[in-house]
């Protein structure tokens, strides 16, 4: 088993040093006598479901109508690998999607935390990567070159916080954040962009905090008017609910990146949410393509949810490359790495590190118990 | 480090501090009551807990809040509160029974030692969370806003709303009560009784069976009640719930003398105090290290914990 996956990683990564002259284009995969396989790494069970069912969901979709329309084309089987967005889950699901032949690439993961896990695997086994969400800044360095994002990096998302929090108006802004990779880099990032002036106090809580009356109590004696959040919906919404209970900061202004940006959000921090800023770097479907919102609500019965688009989109590159004759994984990735790709509402082209060319950063409010979409930030 | 809150937030981050340590409290209860008489960690209390918010979610489900009311009027939520204590502790209570019976009663009969029954305690700890874990999706659930949670009144910076109240009031109240049992009724000698001596006690008639189901039985209503009042304080829950909070429990009950319920009780108010403060002094990814470096300092002195001497004695 060891002595194979060297083998593996030896000829992948000289192979990968030598992508450019190395261009076959066969029916099937070596090793393959099947269809093939584009997998979707992400959380279809547990906390994070919702928007990984989501994000699923868009990405079978894409499948489902290059199936129908692909003529001659190779038939592609559309595979998922269940993490529930889980670091410690991720690897072993990769390996086994790495030795599986007939993959010829993963759409995913989800969160930044199983998507560095899985990195390295992917990686040794050169098997092409392009998440639709996973937006930690570090990922690169890992990911070598199979990592790709459709979404702009935390690296984006942190000033464009600081921007939306100190455009508050006389800007009094209390930073916390859970700890975690994703939350304290944010929280990071907005204590180094926004001016210091404005900035009166900061905490560190943990996920699985359900406490915050010492924090409530800082916010309180700090005077802030606006408080920052870096993490996750679970705790935030535990968090701006004590923020609310409490008479002296009842009415500041929460603001937090797109982990918050949850509908479950909303229905476990009820009308306490209201008000609350999130950034994103993802474009509502409804927004880009109604014809195809409406499909997809057909197809699943739901409303497209956060990043939905983005894995279909991150899906259809995948097939584009299939389309054009490319069935080998190196093939694939050299594929996705020199060319572009027009999708619904965006263009994906990756530079060197797998980032895309263009950066979006929106922003939304939850008002009258729904997320809207506010625009982009400048 | 910020020493200025201490002095602008102190009613506040006292009344907090209380507040928290009371449900501590009567987690801690569970856990060295069996320990006095059983010698044993029920290491499965913490699920205990865990069971009883998920029972105040049932009924609030079945009563149909879909958690998005206004909150209710005063006898209304008084009548629908108790409700939902008894619910929950009735279920945490038979739980707790049969769970002693699964998993410690066979392995008590056939002598086995101590080790066993701790495994079989971890053992059914971690089939309760995860069968919790796949029952409820692993997924945070939200318990409907019963009380209004605006200030009654004020005492310097604390605000206490109605919620506290009834958990101080309520807590209190039960602790009250379980003192009178134990000193007062014949199970409650019995409690005494075995955990002083089981040998001796078995030789006056008592009958230990009965004593430990009975403690099982107790310690499983209090944790019942706990998660009633942990719900209307926080209003969520989910699978992990009872381990996040059992640490803490089981914690105060050491800091406290584990054996001992006065110990139990002023470990939980103390450590309540402590994480509140160390929390707004120190910053809350703090609080552990605080926390656990002061148990650590009190059992390098006082290795049976702040009220552990009165164990011996049996003055439970």
């Amino acid at each position: 088993m060891s002595l194979v996956k060297r083998t593996i990683g030896v000829a992948a990564s000289v192979a990968v040093a030598f992508a450019t002259f190395v261009a076959p284009a066969q029916a099937a995969p070596a090793g393959c006598s099947d269809d093939l396989k584009l997998v979707f790494q992400g959380a279809l069970t547990g906390p994070a479901a919702q928007t990984g069912i989501g994000e699923y969901q868009g990405f079978k979709l894409a499948v489902l109508q290059y199936n129908e329309k692909r003529g001659s084309g190779p038939k592609v089987e559309p595979g998922f690998i269940d993490t529930q967005a889980d670091p410690a889950q991720s690897p072993a699901l990769a390996l086994a999607t790495v030795n599986d032949k007939c993959v010829i690439g993963v759409v995913g993961g989800m969160y930044s935390g199983e998507t560095r896990a899985a990195l390295p695997i992917y990686l040794k086994g050169a098997l092409p990567v392009i998440s639709p969400s996973a937006t930690n800044a570090t990922l690169p360095t890992v990911g070598g070159d199979v990592f790709h994002r459709v979404v702009a990096n935390d690296d984006v998302q942190g000033p464009a916080l600081a921007k939306l929090a100190g455009n508050q108006p006389n800007a009094k802004v209390f930073i916390v954040d859970d700890q975690t990779t994703y939350g304290k880099d944010l929280a990071t990032t907005v204590k180094k962009k926004l001016e210091k002036a404005k900035q009166v106090g900061s905490d560190s809580v943990t996920e699985g905090t359900t406490n915050f009356s010492s924090v409530v109590a800082k916010v309180k004696k700090s005077g802030a008017n606006t408080v920052f959040y870096g993490g996750y919906y679970p705790e935030a919404s535990k968090f701006v609910k004590q923020l609310r209970d409490n008479a002296a900061t009842k009415n500041v202004k929460f603001i937090a990146g797109d982990g918050v940006l949850d509908n479950e959000y909303i229905k476990l921090a009820k009308t306490n949410a209201e008000g609350t800023s999130m950034t994103a770097p993802y474009i509502p479907m409804e927004r880009a393509d109604k014809a195809l919102t409406a499909i997809y609500k057909k197809e699943f019965g739901v409303a497209p949810a956060v990043y939905t688009l983005e894995a279909y989109n991150a899906a259809g590159f995948f097939l584009a490359a299939v389309k054009a004759g490319k069935t080998e994984r190196l093939a694939i990735l050299d594929y996705i790495n020199k060319t572009s790709y027009k999708g619904v509402g965006q263009t994906l082209k990756f530079d060197a590190k797998g980032e895309p060319a263009t950066k979006v950063m929106n922003e939304f409010i939850v008002k009258n118990g729904k997320i809207e979409y506010v625009g982009a930030i400048k | 480090m910020d020493f200025s809150i201490v002095v602008s937030e102190f009613a506040s981050l006292v009344l907090d501090g209380i507040v928290v340590g009371a449900i501590y409290a009567l987690v801690a209860l569970g856990y060295t009551l069996v320990y006095g008489v059983l010698r044993l960690i029920n290491f499965a209390h913490s699920e205990i807990f865990m069971l009883g918010t998920f029972a105040c979610l049932g009924v609030t489900m079945l009563l149909g809040y879909t958690g998005f009311e206004e909150p209710i009027g005063i006898g209304l939520f008084l009548l629908t509160f108790i409700l939902i204590t008894v619910v929950a502790a009735v279920a945490s209570g038979s739980a707790a029974m049969l769970l002693e019976v699964v998993a410690y009663r066979r392995l008590r009969r056939k002598g086995a030692n101590r080790l066993s029954s701790l495994i079989s305690a971890i053992g059914a700890s971690f089939f309760l969370v995860e069968l919790f874990r796949l029952l409820t999706d692993s997924k945070d659930w939200d318990f409907p806003r019963l009380l209004d949670k605006n200030s009654l009144f004020e005492v310097s910076s604390a605000y206490f709303t109605a919620d506290k109240l009834v958990v101080l009031i309520g807590a209190f109240g039960l602790m009250f009560a379980l003192d009178r049992i134990i000193k007062g009724t014949r199970l409650g000698r019995g409690i005494r009784a075995v955990s002083q001596d089981e040998k001796t006690a078995v030789l006056m008639g008592v009958d230990v069976d009965k004593v430990i189901a009975f403690t099982f039985l107790l310690g499983g209503v209090l944790a019942g009640v706990a998660s009633a009042f942990y719900m209307l304080f926080y209003e969520a829950t989910k699978f992990n719930v009872g381990f996040l909070l059992g640490i803490s429990a089981f914690t105060a009950a050491v800091l406290g003398g584990i054996g001992n319920i006065r110990g139990a009780l002023a470990g939980s108010f103390a450590l309540g105090l402590i994480q509140q403060f160390s929390s707004a002094i120190l910053g809350y990814n703090w609080r552990d290290v605080v926390t656990f470096l002061i148990l650590v300092l009190v059992l390098l002195f006082k290795p049976t914990g702040l009220f552990g001497e009165a164990l011996q004695r049996a003055r439970v």
